[in-house]
């Protein structure tokens, strides 16, 4: 899903601005960007993205897993973790918190590309299948 | 809508794990008991160990001429571990007690009648001197655990700070290279990119091994060959790539320099193999031996007539050979029969007991 707008959630500048360039050249839209949780939030009612885009330590004292837990449930708005963190304990704690894909630092243009279309079709299964089970209903 | 957040300690919370080597899977036992006993609240371990000494008393009262003196050292330990010193010294005592009623039982004929009285106070002080000893032990014991928390905590937030900065360097080198015109320019600035990729993902697999310090060199080569001819397939070409490798387990150094040669080979293959060409394959071996062997091959236009490495080496072969010799390897560089390039680097292997003798042999250059 080309053209998707997606919300980056991150604290270094240097690296929200290539971010930016990067998803520009994959062919994304970047809907905004935020370097905190609250900031997260924020965007997201505002910008509806169709995707966020989450670093785990953000500025501020609550990170980005946290985030993604509320991003989740109140928006049910797919989250795609891009992290320095590779540890096991980590990755549990991320998918617990319903993360679609996760894209290890330093990132690459190609892995980034696949971890967002796999979320992004992770989450049109999920709510054709909610869908479904709701008619059935 | 404003959305109420949790804090962070819902989710991070780290145990202090005890470990799995050979000496640590024998105390994992007495660990868990002893963490089991430490849940106890004070008071309940002391009342515990008071009828626990009161039990043994009775024992020692009934059994008559065997000593039971020993088994007083059990509810000694359990107030020691649990309330401290002080309940350790108090038990220890109260335990003496009960050892001088059970002897009172017997008719014990001493020299002197204050002796059974002198022996118990004896017992009194080594209850206690081991309540003391046992507490220091606690008390360092909680210290040690606490520095290896402080010390992994430390050493997650260094390996996040490396790959952060190494994420920062990248970035910084994209945003450069944004104001090149030139795309040879351009190219150089995602080779180097490349190359910090490929020395993040060997940190992260070092920091994911724990303690070990050797790397599965195999996992690391497989998923690099993947990276680069994805991003790097010259446009119009049908690439394929086939990996044959076999786990080889190498420490730090030597991985990141044979990651940072097969960067620079695949990228030269991808780079001089295929221009123009529909369709090409790029082969990646990696085997173990007496000497291990790592060997990039394609099926491109092989290398040009007349070829002298040692008069012609850019940038990329002058770093293949001198991070070959810096891992007392060999390089050997030729056209494959069937067409196109074959390099193979060969290696030491630290299996085969000699990684530190091998000497740099003369590199087999065309």
């Amino acid at each position: 899903m080309t053209n998707a707008r997606i919300l980056i959630v991150e604290d270094e500048a240097i690296t929200v601005s290539a971010l930016k360039r990067e998803l520009a050249s994959l062919g994304y839209q970047v809907a905004a960007t935020a370097s905190t949780a609250d900031e997260a939030l924020n965007a997201v009612e505002l910008h509806k993205p169709d995707l966020v885009l989450m670093d785990i330590t953000l500025a501020g004292t609550v990170n980005g897993i946290v985030a993604a837990v509320a991003v989740r449930g109140n928006y049910h708005v797919p989250v795609v973790f891009l992290t320095a963190h590779a540890d096991d304990g980590t990755m549990e704690r991320a998918v617990a918190a319903g993360a679609f894909g996760y894209v290890l630092k330093p990132f690459s243009g190609p892995g980034l590309k696949a971890a967002i279309e796999t979320a992004l079709h992770k989450y049109q299964t999920e709510i054709e299948s909610r869908r479904r089970s709701n008619r059935a209903a | 809508m404003r959305t109420k957040l949790l804090s962070n300690s819902d989710f991070f919370i780290t145990p202090f794990r005890f470990g799995s080597s050979a000496w640590e899977q024998t105390l994992a036992p007495i660990h868990r008991t002893l963490e089991l006993l430490g849940r106890m609240s004070h008071t309940a371990a002391t009342i515990l160990s008071v009828i626990l000494v009161a039990v043994i008393a009775w024992f020692d009262y009934i059994t008559g001429d065997f000593s039971l003196a020993l088994f007083y050292l059990v509810p000694v330990v359990l107030a020691t571990w649990n309330a401290g010193p002080v309940s350790g010294w108090f038990i220890g005592v109260l335990s003496a007690a009960g050892w001088l009623v059970g002897d009172s039982a017997l008719s014990h004929a001493y020299g002197h009648p204050l002796m059974p009285y002198w022996n118990a106070a004896m017992l009194a002080l080594i209850y206690g001197i081991v309540a003391q000893l046992l507490s220091t032990l606690r008390r360092l014991q909680a210290e040690l655990q606490e520095r290896v928390e402080r010390r992994t905590a430390w050493l997650a937030e260094v390996h996040h700070r490396v790959k952060n900065n190494l994420q920062i360097i990248s970035s910084l080198l994209m945003l450069q290279a944004e104001k090149l015109s030139n795309a040879a320019d351009k190219a150089v600035f995602d080779e180097c990119r490349d190359r910090i990729y490929s020395m993040a993902r060997l940190h992260e697999q070092l920091y994911s091994n724990g303690e070990s310090s050797d790397l599965d060199f195999a996992a690391h080569l497989r998923e690099m060959a993947e990276m680069l001819v994805r991003s790097h397939t010259p446009k119009g070409c049908n690439l394929a790539l086939d990996v044959h490798a076999n786990p080889v387990a190498v420490d730090l150094d030597t991985a990141v320099t044979l990651g940072l040669i097969a960067n620079e080979l695949l990228l030269n293959a991808l780079k001089h193999g295929f221009n123009g060409r529909p369709a090409g394959k790029v082969t990646v071996e990696l085997y173990e031996g007496n000497r291990n062997q790592m060997t990039v091959r394609d099926d491109g236009y092989g290398l040009p007539p007349g070829f002298d490495a040692r008069k012609n080496a850019g940038l990329g072969l002058e770093l293949i050979l001198g991070m070959t010799r810096q891992i007392g390897g060999e390089a050997k560089i030729e056209n494959d029969p069937a067409g196109g390039t074959r390099t193979t680097i060969f290696f030491p292997s630290p299996t085969f007991g000699n990684s530190e003798n091998t000497t740099p042999t003369q590199t087999d250059l065309p």
